[in-house]
């Protein structure tokens, strides 16, 4: 399942698989720049809570193998959403791997696996975000497939936008 | 939204489902086109409209099925906001990585100038 804007460095969102969200983006920056600019906490209160949407209360990042991160955020509309984890994986700049736990949700942890693939001058971010189980991707994802095939979700998003034209 | 997404996950649910987008079709129709029992079909067809992605109204002597479009809107609309905050987060991160392009040309020059 696939949805994107029509400009051509729209972010897109696919649904590989029933515990996956895949995040895609491309970046007019070489890949050491948008690494920094996604791991340096200076940076990361900048753009984690888009203006549109809210303001950064915390943002904390030891980036080292099993060092910890966390980011809190205010929305517009006054709800906190705190997020945290550590980092498994460090290759800069072109990979990190790290845990996600959603502040109301402690037990689940999901890892989320960004990707940082430099093409002359621009770089394309994937951030893959695994679940670890059922109810927590229906609780965050809001999906409920149970048997979901990559075809199926794949033909839903076309499906999904046919209908709504 | 669980429900919507749970029906379509049955590949033969989505291809009945596909098959529907072309105008509506009695029981019948879709069994014979999908190669399906048509039982097989019914089962399917019943728990679509359980969910409320299919209607289903008589026409002559048959019962035609049809697609509902509000489950369709509200599961588009799930996507495209979760889509819409990581959109609105890089739009910002643009800036940030802007900023960061320009010190960086800043500091070139300026290491150029000391040698």
């Amino acid at each position: 399942m696939t949805a994107e804007k029509s400009s051509a460095d729209g972010t897109t969102l696919d649904l590989p698989s029933d515990r996956e969200i895949l995040i895609t983006r491309t970046f007019n920056a070489p890949a050491r720049i948008v690494f920094e600019a996604i791991t340096r906490p200076e940076h990361v209160r900048r753009w984690w809570a888009p203006r549109t949407r809210g303001e950064m209360l915390a943002c904390e990042v030891d980036l080292r193998v099993g060092g910890a991160w966390r980011y809190v955020m205010r929305t517009t509309n006054g709800m906190e959403v705190g997020f945290s984890g550590k980092f498994l994986e460090l290759d800069a700049p072109t990979r990190i791997v790290q845990t996600e736990i959603f502040d109301p949700f402690p037990e689940a942890v999901s890892v989320v696996t960004v990707t940082l693939t430099e093409t002359g001058e621009k770089t394309r971010l994937q951030s893959r975000i695994l679940y670890p189980s059922k109810e927590v991707r229906d609780q965050v994802i809001a999906t409920g497939m149970e048997h979901g095939m990559r075809e199926s979700y794949l033909q839903l998003t076309d499906l999904v936008a046919s209908l709504v034209r | 939204m669980f429900e919507t997404l749970s029906a379509l996950a049955e590949p033969n649910r989505l291809r009945i489902v596909e098959l529907l987008r072309a105008g509506p079709q009695p029981v019948g129709e879709i069994s014979q086109r999908l190669r399906l029992r048509q039982p097989q079909v019914s089962k399917h067809l019943q728990l679509l409209k359980e969910v409320g992605l299919v209607g289903v109204k008589p026409v002559a002597q048959q019962r035609v099925y049809q697609l509902r479009p509000e489950p369709f809107r509200k599961l588009h609309a799930w996507v495209e906001a979760y889509r819409g905050l990581w959109e609105a987060r890089f739009d910002d991160l643009d800036v940030v990585i802007e900023d960061l392009k320009q010190k960086e040309k800043e500091n070139a020059r300026h290491d150029r100038r000391k040698k």
